[in-house]
């Protein structure tokens, strides 16, 4: 019953709260805390986040292991609900969507690049970029899906399967697929990680492209200062706060 | 038309191949097969059953008379009423070779039209008139092969039977109104009419029986015209049947053990179900990092469950149609394997309603083991995907999921309870299997939580094969679950089959008489009784006279006007033998009345069967009113006593005071006890001095009834077997599940250190731990099983079969043993290497 009400409830709250978007920062996080039971006892991950992104901005986010940057992506995108605090992406308030007003504002909004690719291994690369345009209901999905490969310089490897792709060709085809859907924003979490220098070089090069072509706005985490400083803007998480980082001009 | 999104999402995700899915797809065709297979074999018999009724009987309708043929007026009926009528005698006789070798036949003479339907085969081909007919003074005969073997005789050859020699001229193949499987004493011996006539076996008060045989007008109906007759003759004192309810007894007892082994392979299926379920869960597990990746891009989770559901019902289907293909074919297959066992020899149809309902439980089965799982890979957190931890959710699944798999177990349970046709079986295996696999899951806890809680373990291989049965996400309960019921089936089947066996074999009293005889003519009596007390060895002789006939009222109400509760009881409905007695015989127990005076000259009166008496609700006082030879005789009940019928003497359920039936034509009965040394010598006494009796050996009546008995539990043990071929399916897919995980830890040993027979080693004691704790609670819940089913519901003396426990659950431990080590070996010989560079 739940999967029957969601489609029509889901699309008017979304529809209104788009049509709010437009005199707001793309993100704006306030106050965003999250904390977690464990057999330790609680654990504070983030402890009051507060965060503005523009649209078309680019962000990078550094910090050691632990700091909290992963958790706030998850935040980000939905995907992990703050234990206190305000997100709201292009204007939909995540706080008061439900599971499946979360996965729709999700596709319609949101590309995601991960540092493992997290390519689906029985799709082509093709059907892979395809995925969220055929979730988005896109009857041109892979028309479309196909001029991102090729943009993405994988026109030729689109018939492969993720097992047949080096990391780096692997990682192209996962940034096709954040971008295919032109997302307000694109949330990268350490897409060079798991790649050599040169390749990571190249990748990054192509997600900033993809950036500036389509407008989007970029939120990548990365421990590279060179990747961050081709950013707008740094912040630094430490012990689960967002504190600016200077950046070198 | 578009295809939806979620099958074209799931018809991309099977691209990854069936691997993970062979244990599923065959443990759903191992179960489904095996109640298809049940269901096409019982429904085939059945269909035989009722489209050759006609040939079975021998006619539209059949009236049987026992120690007299019809008299005048019911001849002119028969005549008068029918198309045709065919007269068939039965009885047992002794047949003699030349040697002197003696043996007992199912002797029939037949008449010249017979049969009037079916038809006759015979080998070498040839009608049976020409068989049978006179030849240089000779009269012929056919013969089941039995006989050719047992006298060691050929075509062409002679043998003796009463006063006269006959002619063996042909084997039967088909005789069209014999039943395989029915209780035979001997082979089948056929002669015409005129020659059983001629063998001067067929005397006053002989145990022969005179089947008439009707053809009637096809647009008449034979339960009309039955009535017709029973009315124009109340007091015929004959069995008449029709052939559209001639079978009842056959029919109810294919479809009893039909209902039996689709319970026994419902349980095989249930057990593959935790097999289905266990592949689910494993197969969802491989794609917990997929199924976060598309929740990360947007599918919601209720998509997510589509894509997986219909990978599944796919999945599902396959096992359920291969086993529905085998279940189909198997008449096919079986029937030239096992047709001697069969009451009939089934053709191939196909049988819908058995498979569907083969299908519906194969279907609901999946349902009830696979929703569970894949509610739960909905809810995989796709945040993992940002900390590489993405891992299986292990919760419970959202409310209408639970409520879903609840309706698809107790959808499972209705059809088990109603679909069968025996709810009260139904419910009782429905609960058995249910407590099973409860008790099971439940005794898988207790064990794993006492091996969790032992000191430590000093020996290193020991406390590695402990740690691999208790680690998180171990399948050791699943697989005791499954294994575990399996061998308890087992178990139950052969300390089922044991105790049968035993009661019939072992349960003998110790006196038991060795022989039977029947037919003994009065004026034979007392050459019978020299004769037999002659042979050196002969420890008891009893006889008694015996006459035939039936109850035809009891305190004056008509039996068949009577439609009380009692009506259908075989005292009522059978021909029953009656004796008479002045005095009551030693250990004779009267439990109600007075036995009569020795000089009783009174009017008709009765000892009873106290169990008849109670079943019937007669009391002392009461009348019985006997049909005997066409006679009526009203008896009062003077009294009741307890009757011993394990003690296999001669007895019988009523007894005659003096008076009532000397006069009447009567042969005798006799058994006797005599030593094992001396058998053969009482029984070529008696046989080479009377033609006309006939002996029957006791052990040779108790192999026969324990061959049937092999027959059925041979089929019952077959079936049973695969409930412990699901449980092993359940096992080879917790080992392949584990495949990865083992072949780590064999990896990280060999690192540290460990030779290939230290690896070994590990997998050998946890598979003997494993094998030992399921074949140990196996044993004793098996046994348990058995023990309710012979102690209340068969209401039998227990007796524990040590190597029948031993065999079964023995038997699945080496089992599971060879199995675990057979699905490991290749891990032994696994380079460290490519395993760590891949992780």
């Amino acid at each position: 019953m739940r999967e029957a009400r969601a489609p029509l409830v889901t699309l008017i709250a979304f529809m209104m709260s788009s049509m709010a978007a437009a005199s707001q920062p793309l993100v704006q996080l306030r106050g965003v805390a999250l904390t977690l039971e464990s057999a330790a006892g609680a654990v504070n991950i983030l402890r009051g986040v507060d965060l503005d992104i523009g649209a078309s901005e680019t962000l990078a986010i550094t910090g050691p292991s632990g700091s909290g940057k992963s958790t706030l992506l998850a935040v980000l995108t939905g995907l992990e609900r703050p234990s206190a605090g305000t997100v709201t992406v292009a204007g939909h308030n995540l706080g008061t969507m439900d599971e499946d007003a979360l996965a729709l504002f999700r596709r319609n909004t949101i590309g995601i690049v991960f540092q493992s690719f997290h390519l689906i291994p029985t799709m082509t690369a093709l059907e892979n970029v395809a995925v969220p345009l055929e979730l988005a209901g896109n009857k041109d999905a892979f028309a479309v899906a196909g001029a991102s490969l090729e943009a993405a310089g994988l026109g030729p490897r689109m018939g492969h399967y993720p097992s047949q792709m080096s990391g780096g060709e692997q990682q192209r085809v996962a940034i096709a697929r954040a971008f295919a859907g032109a997302p307000a924003l694109v949330i990268a979490d350490e897409p060079t990680g798991n790649l050599d220098t040169n390749t990571g070089a190249a990748i990054v090069d192509l997600m900033f492209s993809i950036q500036a072509s389509q407008h989007t706005a970029l939120v990548l985490i990365t421990h590279d200062r060179t990747i961050a400083q081709r950013c707008d803007r740094i912040i630094h998480m430490q012990d689960g706060r967002a504190v600016p980082a200077t950046k070198v001009t | 038309m578009a295809v939806p999104l979620a099958l074209r999402l799931a018809a991309r995700e099977l691209r990854g191949g069936l691997t993970g899915f062979r244990v599923f797809i065959a443990a759903l065709a191992l179960g489904v097969g095996a109640i298809a297979a049940v269901g096409s074999l019982s429904a085939s018999v059945v269909s035989e059953l009722q489209n050759n009724a006609r040939a079975m009987l021998g006619g539209d309708a059949e009236v049987t008379l026992t120690a007299r043929p019809a008299d005048d007026a019911e001849l002119a009926f028969f005549d008068a009423t029918s198309a045709q009528v065919s007269v068939v005698h039965d009885l047992r006789s002794m047949a003699r070779n030349g040697d002197g070798t003696v043996m007992l036949v199912e002797l029939k003479g037949v008449d010249d039209v017979y049969p009037l339907f079916g038809q006759m085969t015979l080998t070498p081909s040839q009608t049976l008139d020409d068989a049978l007919a006179m030849r240089d003074g000779v009269p012929g005969a056919v013969a089941e092969a039995e006989l050719f073997s047992r006298l060691a005789l050929g075509l062409g050859d002679r043998v003796f039977i009463g006063d006269i020699e006959v002619e063996l001229r042909a084997v039967i193949g088909v005789e069209p109104d014999r039943t395989a499987g029915v209780m035979a004493l001997g082979p089948r011996l056929m002669v015409s009419a005129a020659t059983l006539d001629s063998t001067g076996l067929v005397r006053m008060g002989s145990l022969l029986e005179t089947r008439y045989r009707f053809a009637l007008d096809p647009a008449a109906d034979p339960a009309v015209w039955l009535d017709d007759l029973n009315a124009a003759f109340p007091q015929a004192g004959w069995r008449a049947s029709e052939y559209t309810s001639a079978q009842p007894a056959l029919q109810t007892f294919v479809d009893r053990l039909g209902t039996f082994l689709t319970l026994v392979g419902l349980t095989a299926l249930v057990i593959g179900g935790v097999g289905v379920g266990n592949a689910v869960r494993s197969y969802l597990a491989g794609k917990t990092a997929t199924i976060a990746t598309l929740k990360s891009l947007g599918a919601t989770g209720g998509l997510v469950f589509q894509i997986y559901f219909w990978q599944v019902a796919v999945l599902a289907a396959i096992g359920i149609v291969l086993g529905l293909i085998a279940g189909a074919l198997t008449p096919l297959v079986v029937t030239p394997l096992i047709g001697d066992a069969l009451p009939v020899a089934p053709g191939f149809s196909l049988y819908w309603l058995p498979l569907g309902l083969a299908a519906a439980y194969g279907a609901l089965t999946a349902t009830a083991f696979a929703l569970w799982p894949l509610a739960q890979a909905r809810e995989v957190p796709a945040a993992g995907l940002f900390r590489a931890i993405v891992s299986p959710v292990r919760r419970w699944p959202r409310t209408p999921y639970v409520i879903l798999t609840a309706g698809a177990i107790l959808a499972l349970i209705g059809l088990a309870i109603f679909g069968t046709g025996n709810p009260w079986l139904g419910a009782w295996f429905a609960a058995a299997t249910l407590g099973g696999l409860v008790a099971f899951r439940l005794v898988a806890f207790g064990v794993m939580g006492g091996l969790l809680a032992l000191p430590q373990i000093r020996r290193p291989s020991l406390r590695l094969a402990l740690a691999s049965l208790t680690r998180p996400g171990t399948a050791t309960g699943s697989v005791m679950m499954s294994l575990g019921l399996g061998l308890s089936v087992l178990v139950s089947v052969a300390l089922l089959d044991a105790n049968l066996t035993r009661q019939i074999t072992e349960q003998l009293p110790d006196q038991a008489p060795a022989f039977f005889f029947i037919d003994i003519q009065p004026d034979q009596v007392d050459a019978f009784d020299a004769t037999v007390m002659a042979v050196p060895g002969v420890i008891e002789l009893s006889r008694l006279p015996t006459l035939r006939g039936r109850v035809v009222a009891i305190n004056g109400t008509e039996i068949g006007t009577n439609t009380g509760e009692h009506h259908d009881h075989w005292f009522v409905h059978s021909e029953l033998g009656f004796t008479y007695a002045t005095t009551m015989t030693d250990g004779t127990v009267l439990t109600d009345g007075q036995w009569w005076p020795a000089a009783y000259d009174g009017p008709p009166a009765i000892s009873l069967d106290s169990s008849v008496a109670e079943q019937m609700a007669i009391a002392v006082g009461d009348t019985v009113t006997f049909n005997i030879l066409g006679r009526d005789i009203v008896a009062q009940v003077a009294n009741l006593r307890r009757v011993d019928w394990q003690a296999m003497g001669i007895n019988f359920s009523v007894i005659f005071a003096p008076g009532a039936l000397e006069n009447a034509p009567q042969i005798h009965v006799a058994s006797a006890v005599v030593d094992a040394g001396a058998e053969d010598a009482v029984f070529d006494a008696v046989t080479e001095t009377f033609t006309n009796i006939t002996a029957v050996r006791v052990r040779d009546v108790i192999e026969r009834a324990t061959g049937l008995l092999e027959k059925i539990s041979t089929a019952v043990r077959a079936i049973s077997a695969l409930t412990l071929g699901a449980g092993v399916l359940v096992l080879a897919g917790a080992i392949a599940a584990g495949r990865r995980g083992r072949v780590y830890d064999s990896v990280i040993l060999k690192v540290l250190g460990a030779r290939r027979i230290d690896v070994l080693k590990v997998h050998l004691l946890e598979f003997a731990v494993l094998g030992l704790i399921t074949g140990i609670v196996a044993a004793a819940t098996g046994t348990l099983a058995a023990w309710a089913v012979v102690r209340f519901a068969m209401d039998g003396d227990w007796l524990f079969d040590v190597p029948a426990v031993v065999g079964s659950a023995g038997g699945g431990m080496v089992l599971v043993v060879i199995l675990g080590l057979a699905g490991t070996w290749r891990i032994l010989g696994q380079k460290p290497a490519p395993v760590l560079r891949a992780t």
